[in-house]
C-alpha cells in the first residue's frame, strides 16, 4: 500500500491534531442557530418563555384563579405585578402559569404533526409507486380540512376540552401541508448519487431513508416544527379568546377572554389585556425569528455564498490553521 | 484467466413518449462481454449510448428487460432474495462519477466506509481498522484526521478517492467505475487513474471502466468496447482498436479528441438524429451520419463481426459478415 | 494536411491597440468573517480579433476575472484594484445605462450551462427578440429574421426557433447561446467553459464552428476552460492562471513546445496521450492552495518539483518572495523564479 503516490503533501512530521475538550458541548446546530443575529433573539425570546414557564409555580400565588373582591381590579402595582382581574385574581400568576399551557401544547403538536409530515413524506417519496399515491390521497384529504371551523365543531361536540384534544386535532390537521413539502425535498434528494451509493452498499431502505436522506433534511424539518408550534399556540389563544376553551384553566387566551367578557377596556383597564397579549407576542415573535434564522440558513443565496468560500478553501484542514478553529 | 463477472445479450428498454405516443428506448441492446480479474475494460461512448445504463445494470440499481447476468458462472440477474443480492453487492461494487453528490454531506467520511463494513457484518474494532486501512490504500493520510472530515471540508479529488475508499470496502472482485474523473480538475484526474491501475495490480480487481474519453481509456485500459446508440459497435484491445479502429464511429471519436501533439485535422461532422435508440428500425444505427454508408446499411443492421485479432465491429463495410460480403460490394456507395 | 482550428498568426502590429487592457485587477470576496483575494493583481491584453485562451483549474479565479471584464461581478465579489479598459474606456466608470449597452453590443457571454441562459418555458425565437428588442428598436417580424440568419450562421436549421430549449439537445442548446451571443455584433465574445457539459463529438463541432465564426466576423473571443489541450488547438494566444495570478502567458505553440512555468509542464503532462508510447504520468500532486491563506512566496512551491530545500538560495526566494511576470521570448512571460535564474 505504501506503493501507492499518497496525494495528500502535509508537512511530513505533523503532530497527531490536539483534542479539543470542550467546557459545554455546544451542538453543531445550536451553534449555527446563535451565530444567525435572528434566531439568536429569537432563541433568548423563547428561551425566556420556556424558563418563565418552568419556574411559575415558584412565582405566582398558590390559586391564581381565587377569588378576592377585595383586590378586584387593581391596576399593576408591587402586589399585583400585572394587577388584577375584576374577580381578584392576580394576573402576573395567570400569565406564568399560562406558558405553561401555551409552551406544551406547541410543542406537543408541533412534534407530533413534525412526526407525521416526516414519516410519511418521507416514505412517500422513497418508495414511489402505490404507496406513493396512496399517502398523497391521504394527504389531500387532511389539507382540505380546516383547521380552526373543525377545532369549533369538536368543541362544542366534545364535552371535553382538553389539552390533549387540541393537540390532536392540531396535529391532524396540521401536518398535511408540511408533508407535501418535505416530500418534495425528499425527492429531490432520492436521486443524488449518494443515496445510490448506499442502495449499492446494500443499505436497507428504512435506513436510506431515515439514516441518509433525513439528516439532509434537518432544518427543514425544524422549521416544520417551529411553524405548527407557532400556528398552534396562535390558534388555541384565538379559540379560548372565543370562549371555546376550557373555562376552569389558566392560558393567555383564557385571561384575554375573561378580560373581554368582564369589558375591561370599557372600564380603562388595560392590564388584562397587555400583559397575557404581550405574552404571546413575545413568544409568537420569537418562534418566527427562529424561523427566519433557519430559512436564512438554509436559503439557496446564503449557501451560495458560503459554497464560494469553500471552493476557494480546497485542501484539507491542517489543525492550528484558522479554518479548524 | 476466465471470466468473473460475463454479460449475455443484456438489453433495457425503458418506456418513453408522452401520454400518447408509447415508444420504447432501447437504451441497452443485446450487449455482451466479459470481466476478468486484474484488467481494466473500457466502456466508451457519448451520452446516450447505454454505457451508463450498463453501469447500473451490473449494480443492480435497473433489472434488465432480457439478457443474463453471470457472476462466476451463475446468472445473478433473477436473485430477489437479501441473501443473494447482499452476496453480490459484497463482490461488484461502484464508483460514482460525481464526488461532490456522491457523498452525503451530512455524514463524516468514517461513516460512509464504516456502513458497507458493518452491513456485510463487520463489528466494533475491526470496523475502525479497516477504515483507516481503506483510507491508507487510496492515499488519504493521516488517516484518523481524514475520517473525521466531512465532505465539504475535502477537494475534489479526495472525495472521489473516499468514493474509491468505499467501493473497496467489502473487498469486491469486480469494481465499476462510472466516468470517475470526468467531474475532476484536469491535474487531479491522473492521480485517480494511477490508483485504478495501481488496484487492479495490487488486489487483482477486474475494472470496467465507463468513459466518454479515449485518452483516458487509453491510460488505464487493457481492453475497450465503444457504444453506440445502445449497441457495441466495436471492441478489442484497447491499443489495437485506437490505432487501427474498424468502425467509422470510432473513427469519429477519435479524431474528435483535442490532442495538441499532433496537428489536427478538420473532420466532417454530420448530425445524426437524437433518437436513434428509440424503436430502432433495422439498419446499422449509424448510418445517417456515416461517412461510408451503402445501401444495404439502411436495411439490415450489421452484426458484431471478428475483423482482426480479437477485434470485432458492426459494420457491413469495414467488418462484413460472410453472408453479406457480396451485397456490401455489388452496392454503389449511398 | 493540417490546419488548426484558427489562424495561429495575429498580426498585433495591424491592430493597434489591445482592444482589452486588463490592469492590475484585483478582486476579493468579502465576507463577514474574512476576505479572500479571488484575482491578485491580473494584467492581460486581448487583441482585436484575437482569441486568448484563459487555463486554469477550479478556484483560480478564472471565471471571477471574466465577471471582472463583463462587469457582472455580484456581492460579496467586489472589484478591489486595477482597472479594465475596453477600447481605452475604463469600464468601472460607465453609467448604468451605458453598461446595459455595453453588455452584448460592445461583450457578449456565452455560459457553461445553457439551460443557465435560456428561459425553459419560452420559445427559442422569443428569446431572440427578448433580447434583441432589449437593445435596439426593431420589429418582432424583423428580430425573427434576423434570428433565424444567427441559427443558420451557427449551423442550425432555422425552423428550430419554434422549438423550446427542452426539445434541443445539449449541442443545438449551446449552439443557440452562441448565435445570441453574437447577434448584436459584438467586439468581444466572453465563453465561459463552453463545451465542458458536452460530449467530445459534439465538443468538436462547436470548436470548429466557433474558430470558423471568428475568422469570418473577426471577433475577440476570451475562452476560459480547464482544458489546455482545447486552447492549444484553438487560441492564438494561452495564459495560465493558478491562484488567482497569471503565471504564464504566450503564443499557444510557444507554450506547447516550450512551457516554461512548472504548472504549465505538470498541466501538459496530465494529458494521457491518444497514441504513442504510455509511460505513466505524474501530474501534479497536491491540490489548488487555500485562497485565504495562500502559500508565502511563488504559490506554486508547494507543489512544485524544481522547489527543493538543497538549493537553499532558490528555495529562499520561492518560499518568501512574489515571482513577477517577465518576457523569456517574444510575447511570452513567465512568473517563476527558476525560469528567471536560468534566463541570467
Amino acid at each position: 500500500m505504501s506503493q501507492l503516490q499518497p496525494t495528500i503533501e502535509l508537512a511530513p512530521a505533523l503532530p497527531p491534531p490536539p483534542v479539543r475538550r470542550r467546557v459545554v458541548r455546544v451542538p453543531g446546530w445550536l451553534r449555527l442557530l446563535l451565530r444567525n443575529p435572528k434566531s439568536r433573539l429569537g432563541l433568548c425570546l423563547v428561551g425566556f418563555m420556556v424558563v418563565v414557564a418552568l419556574i411559575s409555580p415558584l412565582i405566582s400565588v398558590s390559586d391564581p384563579t381565587g377569588f378576592s373582591l377585595f383586590d378586584a381590579r387593581q391596576a399593576p402595582s408591587w402586589h399585583h405585578l400585572f394587577g388584577t382581574t375584576d374577580q381578584g385574581s392576580d394576573i402576573f400568576s395567570q400569565v406564568v402559569l399560562g406558558a405553561r399551557r401555551s409552551l406544551i401544547l406547541g410543542a406537543a403538536s408541533g412534534a407530533l404533526a413534525t412526526i407525521l409530515a416526516t414519516t410519511l413524506g418521507l416514505v412517500a417519496a422513497y418508495s414511489g409507486g402505490i404507496v406513493d399515491e396512496a399517502i398523497n390521497f391521504l394527504t389531500n384529504v387532511f389539507l382540505v380540512i380546516p383547521t380552526i371551523p373543525l377545532l369549533v365543531v369538536v368543541s362544542g361536540y366534545l364535552h371535553s376540552r382538553s389539552m390533549t384534544t387540541m393537540i390532536l386535532i392540531l396535529a391532524l390537521t396540521l401536518w398535511a401541508f408540511e408533508a407535501r413539502i418535505l416530500r418534495g425535498q425528499a425527492l429531490a434528494l432520492r436521486n443524488r448519487d449518494f443515496v445510490l451509493a448506499a442502495k449499492v452498499a446494500g443499505e436497507s431502505t428504512w435506513r436510506i431513508v431515515f439514516g441518509e436522506i433525513m439528516p439532509n433534511m434537518i432544518s427543514r424539518i425544524a422549521a416544520c416544527f417551529v411553524l405548527v408550534f407557532y400556528i398552534s399556540l396562535l390558534v388555541d389563544s384565538g379559540l379560548e379568546f372565543l370562549g371555546l376553551g376550557d373555562t376552569t384553566h389558566v392560558s393567555w387566551g383564557m385571561v384575554l377572554y375573561w378580560a373581554q367578557t368582564n369589558s375591561s377596556v370599557l372600564q380603562g383597564e388595560w392590564w388584562p389585556f397587555v400583559f397575557p397579549g404581550l405574552a404571546l407576542v413575545i413568544t409568537v415573535l420569537g418562534l418566527t425569528l427562529i424561523l427566519a434564522g433557519i430559512d436564512e440558513l438554509s436559503n439557496p443565496r446564503l449557501r451560495e455564498e458560503v459554497r464560494l468560500r469553500r471552493r476557494l478553501l480546497r485542501g484539507l484542514v491542517l489543525p492550528g490553521s484558522k479554518a479548524a478553529a | 484467466m476466465s471470466a468473473l463477472l460475463e454479460v449475455r445479450g443484456l438489453s433495457k428498454e425503458f418506456p418513453v413518449g408522452g401520454a400518447l405516443r408509447r415508444g420504447r428506448l432501447h437504451a441497452v441492446d443485446d450487449v455482451s462481454f466479459a470481466l476478468t480479474p486484474g484488467r481494466v475494460t473500457a466502456l466508451a461512448g457519448e451520452s446516450g449510448s447505454g454505457k451508463s445504463t450498463i453501469a447500473r445494470l451490473l449494480v443492480r440499481l435497473y433489472a434488465p428487460t432480457s439478457g443474463s447476468v453471470l457472476y462466476e458462472g451463475r446468472d445473478v440477474a433473477r436473485d430477489r432474495r437479501r441473501r443473494d443480492v447482499l452476496r453480490y453487492r459484497s463482490q461488484v461494487q461502484m464508483i460514482f462519477q460525481d464526488p461532490f453528490g456522491s457523498l452525503n454531506p451530512a455524514k463524516t467520511v468514517r461513516h460512509h466506509l464504516a456502513r458497507p463494513l458493518r452491513i456485510h457484518g463487520l463489528r466494533g474494532a475491526d470496523v475502525d481498522a479497516r477504515v483507516h486501512e481503506l483510507l491508507e490504500t487510496v492515499g488519504l493520510v493521516p488517516v484518523r484526521h481524514v475520517a473525521e472530515k466531512y465532505p465539504h471540508e475535502l477537494s475534489g479529488g479526495q472525495r472521489q478517492r473516499v468514493g474509491i475508499a468505499r467501493a473497496l470496502a467489502v473487498g469486491p472482485r469486480v469494481v465499476i467505475a462510472d466516468e470517475p474523473i470526468s467531474m475532476l480538475d484536469v491535474s487531479i484526474r491522473v492521480g485517480i487513474l494511477n490508483l485504478i491501475r495501481d488496484l487492479k495490480d495490487e488486489f487483482g480487481i477486474a475494472f470496467l471502466y465507463v468513459t466518454h474519453d479515449l485518452a483516458s481509456a487509453r491510460y488505464v485500459a487493457d481492453d475497450i468496447l465503444v457504444m453506440y446508440a445502445g449497441q457495441v459497435v466495436e471492441q478489442g484491445p484497447v491499443d489495437q482498436v485506437l490505432e487501427s479502429p474498424l468502425h467509422p464511429y470510432t473513427r469519429l471519436l477519435i479524431s474528435s479528441v483535442p490532442d495538441h501533439e499532433r496537428g489536427i485535422e478538420r473532420i466532417e461532422i454530420r448530425k445524426g438524429s437524437a433518437s436513434a435508440a428509440v424503436d430502432p428500425a433495422p439498419g446499422c444505427r449509424f448510418a445517417d451520419r456515416c461517412p461510408l454508408v451503402v445501401d444495404l446499411c439502411r436495411r439490415v443492421t450489421p452484426e458484431l463481426v471478428e475483423a482482426g485479432p480479437a477485434q470485432s465491429a458492426r459494420c457491413h463495410v469495414t467488418a462484413p459478415s460472410s453472408t453479406h460480403r457480396e451485397d456490401v460490394h455489388a452496392e454503389p456507395t449511398a | 494536411m493540417t490546419a488548426a482550428l484558427s489562424s495561429p498568426e495575429v498580426d498585433g502590429a495591424a491592430t493597434g491597440r489591445p482592444l482589452v487592457e486588463i490592469e492590475r485587477l484585483t478582486v476579493d470576496y468579502v465576507t463577514r468573517s474574512r476576505s479572500i483575494r479571488a484575482v491578485d493583481g491580473v494584467s492581460l491584453a486581448i487583441r482585436r480579433g484575437e482569441i486568448l485562451g484563459l487555463a486554469g483549474e477550479s478556484g483560480c479565479g478564472k471565471s471571477t476575472l471574466a465577471n471582472a471584464v463583463m462587469q457582472i461581478l455580484r456581492p460579496p465579489a467586489a472589484m478591489t484594484g486595477g482597472r479594465v479598459l475596453f477600447a481605452g474606456e475604463d469600464v468601472a466608470l460607465k453609467s448604468r445605462e451605458e453598461l446595459r449597452k455595453f453588455r452584448w453590443r460592445n461583450v457578449s457571454m456565452v455560459f457553461q450551462s445553457a439551460m443557465n441562459a435560456l428561459n425553459p418555458v419560452m420559445r427559442v425565437g422569443d428569446q431572440f427578440v427578448d433580447m434583441m428588442r432589449a437593445h435596439e428598436r426593431i420589429s418582432k417580424s424583423r428580430a425573427l429574421a434576423k434570428g433565424g440568419e444567427l441559427l443558420e450562421l451557427v449551423g442550425m436549421d432555422p425552423r428550430r426557433l419554434r422549438a423550446y430549449p427542452h426539445e434541443l439537445s445539449g449541442g443545438m442548446r449551446q449552439r443557440v447561446i452562441i448565435a445570441m451571443a453574437l447577434a448584436l455584433r459584438p467586439e468581444l465574445v466572453v465563453m465561459d467553459e463552453p463545451t465542458t457539459a458536452l460530449d467530445v463529438v459534439v465538443q468538436r463541432e462547436i470548436l470548429q464552428q466557433v474558430g470558423d465564426l471568428q475568422r469570418e466576423l473577426d471577433f475577440a473571443v476570451l475562452f476560459i476552460t480547464h482544458d489546455l489541450s482545447l486552447l492549444l488547438e484553438l487560441a492564438h494566444r494561452v495564459a495560465i492562471m493558478y491562484a488567482g495570478e497569471i503565471v504564464e502567458s504566450g503564443p499557444s505553440a510557444r507554450l506547447r513546445d516550450e512551457p516554461r512555468h512548472p504548472y504549465t509542464v505538470g498541466l501538459l503532462q496530465s494529458f494521457p496521450p491518444l497514441h504513442g508510447s504510455i509511460e505513466r504520468l505524474a501530474g501534479i500532486p497536491g491540490s489548488p492552495p487555500d485562497l485565504s491563506a495562500p502559500p508565502s512566496g511563488c504559490r506554486f512551491h508547494p507543489r512544485c518539483p524544481h522547489c527543493r530545500t538543497e538549493d537553499a538560495v532558490l528555495y529562499a526566494r520561492q518560499t518568501t518572495e512574489l515571482p513577477v511576470l517577465r518576457e523569456v521570448a517574444a510575447g511570452h512571460e513567465v512568473a517563476c523564479h527558476l525560469a528567471e535564474v536560468n534566463e541570467a
